[in-house]
């Protein structure tokens, strides 16, 4: 059962990878050139899902869409957890007001609505794939943090790391050595779950097209063109939609999966 | 001058102070083997842990501990970093949890090489596995690229033996070393204990809840009571002699070859009723 969740997960997700991966060499049709002849073709062949209002083969778009979703969660969530990680590792290693300042500095960015800071970088420096990296990114640093922070102390009152300090181990060295390898569990989980969040962000963010603008296709984008033709091709909407579904449901399998399989307490439980 | 002397030493934790040692007072000469006995809560890793310096931060000390004649209280945690592992090292109670379980034992034992010696790796290596087939692990070379929870519970206490003693410190300080293991390993433990502290001229501060234990390692020991020193001397004295009814309560139960079949058993209850029960 607890196996089964981190199978499907990995299928999803690796199933989303591979996508974007041969996005990148290939696709059945080009994704952004307009076939004025061809619009809301049905599902068929060969366009296996049908054309867009454009013209534009749907299976093309959704494949360039995985690229532009798996770009966006491995920056986003690499800049969190970059940015995060050693933050919430100093905060729980040094204690104080050290901690105090970092940790409120955290909540601070925490309240802050993620949407709100993803309008303001796209009215300063126009909406594009990159300020929606970098909205979802700084937004997803607190939980890297506050995970981190958590992790940190736990760590630091294990007898390993005392007897670390009995072998004359300094703070800083068991911080790199110690502490760092035993959180990578935990920051994996994060980065998984951060990871669907980040995807589901980016989704509403070029729905709203405060992210990549158009041609370019991307699951959000997709979803808006879509809604304008809700009445007369209601199809439309689901394969983005379901694009979206599944993989942030894969990611968040494949979170919890991890998070069993790599806790030794559930572990001997199940 | 004594390797450790400890006069008066008191640790107290917290805002409220509550004492955990009170006015402890030992020494300990180069290659001497001191016995601490105590129940739960005395004061025995306490005791241990102020003269490694690695009480926590709310802990208060007062009193003076000397290793080689240099004062241990107050001492800044970067220069007691440079004494621990070298001049002195710890055994752990807990072979389960001592070790890093994301790193493997050989590296672990390096490691405390590498810091205080700055051996290459390449030579470090040989050492550390010398040193896992001097505490008597049988297969040295294999036990050194294992990870943690792939070794038995004595195998790893094994290891943490030879992480304390791989720079030859001259104080061993070994808290219930045996405890969390099981009867026959334990002999094996102490009895290779004994040889390496014996071949590496160290002395010995051996915490233990067990007399026989003690008894088998050490050749002096300290009664330890609710943060007290309540009796000193050597294993005989102690056992022919002992003044406080509290150490002749840990005597009595001690020796169950005494017992006569059919009787109660001993406790040291029977003997010492203690001040709050």
């Amino acid at each position: 059962m607890k196996r089964a969740q981190l199978v499907i997960g990995l299928v999803l997700v690796g199933l989303v990878v591979v996508t974007a991966v041969v996005s990148i060499f290939w696709t059945p049709f080009d994704p952004v050139r307009v076939v004025p002849g061809q619009r809301l073709l049905g599902p068929g062949w060969p366009h296996l899902l049908g054309t867009d209002g454009f013209g534009i083969d749907i299976v093309s778009r959704l494949m360039v869409g995985a690229r532009t979703v798996l770009f966006v969660g491995i920056i986003s969530v690499g800049l969190a957890a970059v940015v995060g990680v050693p933050l919430g590792m100093l905060a729980g290693q040094a204690g104080g007001w050290v901690d105090e300042v970092v940790m409120r500095v955290a909540d601070i960015v925490y309240a802050f609505p993620a949407l709100l800071l993803a309008i303001l970088l796209a009215a300063v420096f126009g909406g594009s794939t990159l300020t929606a990296m970098a909205a979802i990114g700084i937004a997803s640093i607190p939980a890297f943090a506050r995970v981190a922070r958590a992790g940190s102390l736990q760590v630091i009152a294990s007898d390993f790391v005392l007897a670390a300090r009995a072998s004359g181990t300094s703070r800083w060295a068991i911080a790199g050595r110690h502490v760092l390898p035993n959180l990578a569990p935990l920051v994996g989980v994060q980065a998984s779950v951060g990871f669907a969040l980040a995807i589901l962000a980016e989704a509403a963010l070029s729905y709203l097209g405060l992210a990549t603008p158009r041609p370019n296709p991307t699951w959000g984008n997709m979803l808006r063109d879509a809604q304008e033709l809700m009445w007369v091709a209601p199809l439309q909407a689901l394969w983005p939609g379901l694009a979206i579904a599944l993989a942030v449901l894969g990611f968040n399998l494949l979170g919890d999966g991890l998070r069993d399989y790599l806790d030794p307490r559930l572990r001997e439980v199940s | 001058m004594s390797l450790l002397e400890v006069s008066d030493l008191t640790v107290s934790f917290g805002r409220r102070r509550v004492e955990a040692v009170r006015g402890v007072s030992f020494r300990l000469e180069a290659g001497q083997r001191l016995g601490v006995i105590g129940e739960s809560g005395s004061g025995k890793t306490v005791t241990a842990l102020a003269v490694m310096g690695l009480l926590p931060e709310n802990a208060h000390v007062s009193g003076s501990v000397r290793l080689a004649g240099t004062e241990i209280v107050g001492r800044s945690e970067s220069a007691l970093a440079g004494l621990r592992g070298d001049v002195m090292s710890m055994v752990f109670q807990e072979p389960m949890t001592a070790l890093d379980p994301t790193m493997r034992v050989g590296r672990q034992v390096a490691e405390v090489l590498r810091l205080h010696q700055g051996a290459e790796s390449g030579r470090a290596r040989d050492r550390v596995v010398a040193m896992l087939g001097e505490v008597g692990l049988a297969d040295p070379e294999r036990v050194a690229d294992a990870f943690p929870h792939q070794l038995s519970g004595g195998q790893r206490q094994r290891v943490i033996l030879a992480m304390a003693l791989i720079n030859s410190p001259d104080l061993v300080i070994c808290d219930e070393p045996t405890t969390a293991l099981d009867v026959t390993v334990q002999a094996l433990v102490l009895e290779k204990l004994d040889e390496v502290l014996t071949a590496a001229g160290a002395a010995c501060l051996f915490i233990s809840h067990d007399l026989a234990v003690v008894s088998q390692v050490c050749d002096q020991v300290m009664v330890m009571l609710d943060g007290e020193v309540v009796e000193a001397g050597t294993v005989k004295e102690l056992f022919t002699a002992a003044t406080h009814p509290y150490t002749r309560g840990l005597v009595a139960t001690s020796r169950l070859d005494l017992a006569e079949p059919g009787e109660r058993l001993p406790t040291v209850e029977d003997y010492y009723a203690g001040e709050q029960r």
